[in-house]
């Protein structure tokens, strides 16, 4: 199924609460117009790549969203006031449950230059 | 054709070595998609700096390299990669 990719960065250094609480309204938003979350992948804590904010570290999430355009739009809105978010990046992808295995095949495989290096 | 060559690099004072073009493929080339949160996988194609290697040394066709560009940069968006690495800041 068509629809969205939105991976999104939390602060580490906030508590389990204000993230849950972030979450919930992510959450919230997105159903308020329109859309559904159909899949929420939590990556965890990872270090990045440089420094975002002052931070060494972030709480990486994915969710995989219905094809709804407004509701992805009020997602991205939302990210850009709260402060609890560190980065964010939504790509349109044409089959989210595809992706998503191949994100879950990731994680608990390693990468894929392995296997293709094998081959 | 190649005799052609052979002759004219043998003018050149190179012997008599006939130098036939290896052609290079990536491992990239295979794949459908090329997935921009595999950060093992794209440091492959990236220098120690953290700039993206050009296809006349990885290999990849234009499609797979067009891909490749997208998805690096991608990743250095949501910090999985950096944009450049090995930079010391000077104060």
């Amino acid at each position: 199924m068509q629809g969205y990719e939105s991976v999104f960065i939390l602060d580490p250094n906030a508590t389990e609460e204000v993230q849950n609480g972030l979450l919930d309204k992510f959450k919230a938003i997105v159903e308020g117009q329109g859309g559904k979350i159909v899949q929420h992948a939590k990556w965890g804590r990872r270090k990045l790549a440089y420094e975002v904010k002052k931070r060494s570290h972030g709480i990486y999430h994915l969710y995989y969203i219905s094809h709804a355009p407004q509701a992805i739009k009020a997602l991205e809105s939302q990210f850009r006031l709260e402060e609890g978010v560190l980065k964010w990046l939504s790509v349109a992808v044409d089959d989210m449950e595809a992706e998503h295995a191949a994100f879950e095949k990731l994680r608990t495989h390693g990468s894929l230059s392995q296997t293709l290096s094998e081959r | 054709m190649a005799r052609g060559k052979a002759t004219a690099a043998r003018r050149r004072g190179l012997g008599n070595r006939i130098i036939i073009p290896r052609r290079k493929t990536s491992e990239l080339n295979k794949l459908k998609a090329i997935p921009y949160k595999d950060v093992e996988l794209l440091k492959n194609y990236l220098t120690e700096r953290g700039r993206i290697l050009p296809r006349r040394i990885s290999g990849n066709t234009a499609r797979t390299q067009r891909q490749l560009r997208e998805a690096i940069k991608r990743a250095r968006n949501i910090a999985l990669l950096s944009f450049s690495e090995g930079y010391v800041s000077q104060d």
